[in-house]
C-alpha cells in the first residue's frame, strides 16, 4: 500500500494541509457550511459563496468549537463538535485529492496550538470517522511540529537556539528551540510563549499601523533575544505572509542569524512527524520535550538478578496523552512503593511514596500488585495500585489505592 | 527486601497441582510452590504438563529446551526445579542455593521417610485423602531398611487423625489402636475417646469406649466441648444463621452456594 502522509495545521482562523515530500499546500478557513439547498457540506470559498447567497449557514472557529464541545442547530438538526469537525476534515481532505479516493492519505498528523485531553479525545473521534487506521494518526502540538520541522533542516541551522515567531490575528506566539546532546541521547526542547503584544492584523493595512506593529515586534525580539545566541529565526503565520512592513524587526533578527519565512511551517512539521510515524524504523533519533510531551521520567526500583535497578515506568519525551503503563509487582518487606520522578535537571528529582497499608496480612511475597499509571495532563500523573492477590493461594482482597502525583512542585 | 517485577500476563490455562488442590497462574506462584513445598515439587510436579505450561502459557521460550533435555536425562528433576526458580527474580541466588541444600537433604532420606513427610505435609494442607495414600506407602519399609516402633507409632497416629478429619471413624479407630500397640501413649486414648463422642452408632461407640476403659475422662470431656465450640465451623454457623434473614429465592441460592463450597472442600480433602 502506498503511504500518503498528510500534515494538517489547524487553528481557529486557518487550516493548512500539505503532503509529506510534496510541494503543494492547501489553505482553508477553519469553517464549514451547511448548505440549505442540497443539505450538503462545503468549505472554503464555496462555503462563503453559499452564505452570501443566503443558501447556507457557516460555523467558523471550529477549533474552539471542539475545545468547548459546543453544539449547534443547522436547519433543524443538531450537530455536535465532533460531527462538524469530521465533516470539515472530510471535505478539506477531499479537496486535496480532487475526490480521487485512491489518493486519500493513509497517515494523518494533526497539529494544534495546545494539547488538552478533552480536545484531543474529540479530534481523534472526528479523525476516526475518516476511516484512517487509528495507529496511523497522531495529534501533536505546534511546538512539536516546530521541532520536527527544524530537525529536518540542515544541522547548522540549530547549532544554537532557534527562534520562531508565529503571527496570527490577535495572537503572537514565540517558540524557542534548543538541542541538547547527551552521551546516549539527543533532547530537543521547544518552549512556547504567548506574547501579550498581539494585535489585530487589520492594522497592517495602514502605514501607521504597520510601523507600530514593526516596533512591537522589534521590542519583543530585543527582549527575547537578550543575552542569547541564535543560529536561525523562523517567521510564520498570516501576519508574515508579507514581511515588507516589518523592516526594523527583520533588520534586527537578520543580524548574524539566518532568517526564514515559511507560512506552512507547522503543516510541514506535522508531515515530518507523519513520516516518522509511517516508517518501520524511526527516522529521527531525538526526544522532543515540548507541549504534549512529558518532561520527566518516572522510575521505580526493582530487584533484578540480585541487584537493585531503576526501572522506567514513563520515559521523558513520551506523549502524555497516550502515555500509560501497567506493571505487575510483588513487594517484599516494604511498606510503600517509592516512585522517583526525574526531570531534565536531575538535581530536582523527587520521590513519591504510595503506601501499601491497604494490603491484607499475608506471608511475604504473596501479594501481587497491579500498578497503572496514566496522565491527566503534562504535569499530573494518576497512579492506581490494586491488590491482585496471589492466584488460588491468596485470593485478591479487591483493595486498591489511587494517588494523583504532581510531576512539578 | 524490595520489589519484584513480574509479567503482566496470567496463564489462560493454569497449572493444577493435585496435591494442593489449587491452580497456579504465574511463574511467581509456581516458584512459591516449589520453594515452600519441596516435597510436592520433588514428587511428580515435573512432567510434560508442567513443560507445556511453561512453554505455552508462561512463554518461557528458549530456556524450555534445556529444561526438557534435563527432564529426560535426570530422573530426579532437581535441576529442573532449580532452573525454574532461576527464571524469575522471585528468589535471590542465595535463596536458590539454600533450596538446593534443602532438597539435597531430603534426597538423603529413605523412601519411606519421604512418604511419611509428604503425608504430614498433605495433612497440613487439608488434603486428607492423599495423605492417607502416602501414610500407607510409608508403612512399607523394605527389608534392607529399618524403622523403629516410634516411627510406626507416628505414622499410625497421624493416619488416625487423618481418617478422623475425613469422618471415617472406624478407620480412625483402627489406626489409633495400632498406634497404641507401638507406643502406650495416653494422647492416643484421648483421641479414641473423642471418636466415641462423635460416633452415633451405639455398638461402635461402645467398642471405642471399651478401648479407653479405666481412663479418667472428665478432663477429656471438657477439652472435647471446648474444641467443638471453638472450631472454624462457627463461621459456617453464622452463615447459616444469616440465611434466615434472606427471602426465599436468595436463601435457596445461598444454600446452594454453601453446599457446593462444602462439597468442593470435602472433595479436595480426598
Amino acid at each position: 500500500m502506498n503511504k500518503r502522509i498528510l500534515g494538517i495545521d489547524m487553528n481557529d482562523q486557518r487550516t493548512i494541509l500539505s503532503y509529506y515530500s510534496e510541494e503543494r499546500i492547501w489553505t482553508f478557513p477553519t469553517a464549514v457550511c451547511r448548505d440549505s439547498e442540497y443539505m450538503g457540506w462545503s468549505v472554503g470559498s464555496t462555503a462563503y459563496e453559499s452564505v452570501l447567497a443566503g443558501k447556507g449557514i457557516i460555523t467558523d472557529k471550529l477549533y474552539s468549537f471542539v475545545q468547548k464541545d459546543r453544539i449547534t442547530t443547522l436547519y433543524g438538526t443538531e450537530y455536535n463538535s465532533v460531527t462538524l469537525m469530521y465533516e470539515f476534515l472530510r471535505m478539506i481532505i477531499r479537496k486535496t485529492v480532487d475526490n480521487d479516493e485512491s489518493l486519500l492519505p493513509t497517515y494523518l498528523v494533526l497539529c494544534i496550538p495546545t494539547i488538552d485531553v478533552n480536545t484531543v479525545d474529540r479530534l481523534y473521534e472526528s479523525i476516526s470517522r475518516l476511516g484512517i487506521d487509528r495507529n496511523n494518526t497522531c495529534i501533536i502540538s505546534r511546538a512539536e511540529a516546530f521541532i520536527y520541522y527544524t530537525m529536518s533542516q540542515s544541522p547548522d541551522m540549530r547549532n544554537n537556539n532557534v527562534a520562531l515567531f508565529s503571527l496570527e490575528d490577535n495572537e503572537l506566539t514565540y517558540y524557542e528551540l534548543k538541542v541538547q546532546r547527551k552521551a546516549k541521547s539527543t533532547l530537543v526542547f521547544a518552549d512556547k510563549e504567548l506574547l501579550d503584544e498581539s494585535f489585530n492584523l487589520d492594522i497592517l493595512r495602514k502605514e501607521a499601523g504597520s510601523k507600530l506593529a514593526d516596533k512591537i515586534l522589534l521590542s519583543c525580539a530585543e527582549r527575547l533575544f537578550k543575552n542569547k545566541v541564535y543560529s536561525s529565526v523562523f517567521v510564520t503565520g498570516a501576519g508574515f505572509s508579507e514581511i515588507e512592513w516589518a523592516q526594523e524587526f527583520m533588520r534586527f533578527v537578520c543580524n548574524r542569524r539566518k532568517v526564514f519565512s515559511d507560512e506552512e511551517l507547522f503543516s510541514r512539521g506535522a508531515g515530518f512527524r507523519g513520516a516518522d510515524l509511517a516508517s518501520e524504523k524511526p527516522i529521527f533519533s531525538f526526544t522532543p520535550i515540548c507541549d504534549g510531551r512529558i518532561d520527566s521520567s518516572v522510575y521505580i526500583n526493582i530487584n533484578r538478578k540480585d541487584r537493585v535497578i531503576a526501572y522506567p515506568i514513563i520515559n521523558i519525551g513520551d506523549p502524555w496523552y497516550s502515555a500509560e503503563n501497567t506493571i505487575s509487582l510483588i513487594p517484599y518487606n516494604i511498606e510503600y512503593l517509592d516512585l522517583s520522578i526525574v526531570p531534565m535537571d536531575e538535581r530536582k528529582r523527587k520521590n513519591v511514596h504510595i503506601p501499601l497499608s491497604f494490603l491484607p496480612d499475608r506471608p511475604d511475597r504473596t501479594s501481587k500488585l497491579s500498578m497503572h499509571v496514566r496522565f491527566k495532563n503534562a504535569g499530573h500523573m494518576y497512579v492506581v495500585v490494586k491488590d491482585m492477590g496471589f492466584g488460588d493461594l491468596f485470593p485478591s482482597s479487591g483493595n486498591s489505592v489511587s494517588e494523583e502525583v504532581a510531576l512539578w512542585d | 527486601m524490595g520489589l519484584i517485577l513480574c509479567e503482566n500476563r496470567q496463564a489462560v490455562h493454569p497449572l493444577f497441582i493435585p496435591d494442593m488442590g489449587l491452580r497456579v497462574f504465574s511463574l511467581e506462584e509456581l516458584c512459591y510452590v516449589i520453594y515452600n513445598y519441596p516435597l510436592i515439587a520433588m514428587d511428580g510436579l515435573v512432567n510434560q504438563r508442567l513443560m507445556s505450561f511453561l512453554r505455552d502459557d508462561l512463554r518461557i521460550g528458549l530456556q524450555i529446551v534445556n529444561l526438557e533435555r534435563s527432564m529426560s536425562e535426570w530422573p530426579d528433576h532437581d535441576d529442573v526445579l532449580l532452573s525454574i526458580l532461576g527464571f524469575s527474580d522471585y528468589y535471590s541466588s542465595v535463596e536458590i542455593e539454600d533450596f538446593r541444600a534443602r532438597i539435597h537433604e531430603i534426597r538423603k532420606t529413605s523412601r519411606y521417610e519421604f512418604y511419611r513427610m509428604k503425608g504430614d505435609l498433605l495433612f497440613e494442607l487439608g488434603q486428607y485423602g492423599k495423605a492417607i495414600t502416602y501414610y500407607e506407602k510409608s508403612l512399607f519399609v523394605s527389608k534392607d531398611q529399618t524403622a523403629d516402633d516410634i516411627y510406626f507409632y507416628r505414622v499410625c497416629r497421624n493416619m488416625g487423625s487423618t481418617y478422623a478429619n475425613l469422618y471415617q471413624l472406624d478407620e480412625a479407630y483402627l489406626s489409633y489402636m495400632k498406634a497404641y500397640e507401638y507406643k502406650k501413649d495416653e494422647e492416643v486414648k484421648k483421641q479414641i475417646y473423642f471418636l466415641a463422642r462423635l460416633q452415633d452408632d451405639i455398638e461402635k461407640k461402645e467398642l471405642y469406649l471399651k478401648a479407653v476403659e479405666g481412663q479418667s475422662i472428665a478432663e477429656w470431656d471438657n477439652e472435647f466441648e471446648e474444641i467443638m465450640h471453638s472450631s472454624d465451623d462457627d463461621a459456617s454457623l453464622d452463615e447459616i444463621n444469616e440465611l434466615r434473614s434472606l427471602d426465599a429465592v436468595k436463601r435457596r441460592k445461598s444454600i446452594e452456594t454453601i453446599l457446593n463450597r462444602w462439597k468442593r472442600k470435602y472433595r479436595n480433602m480426598l
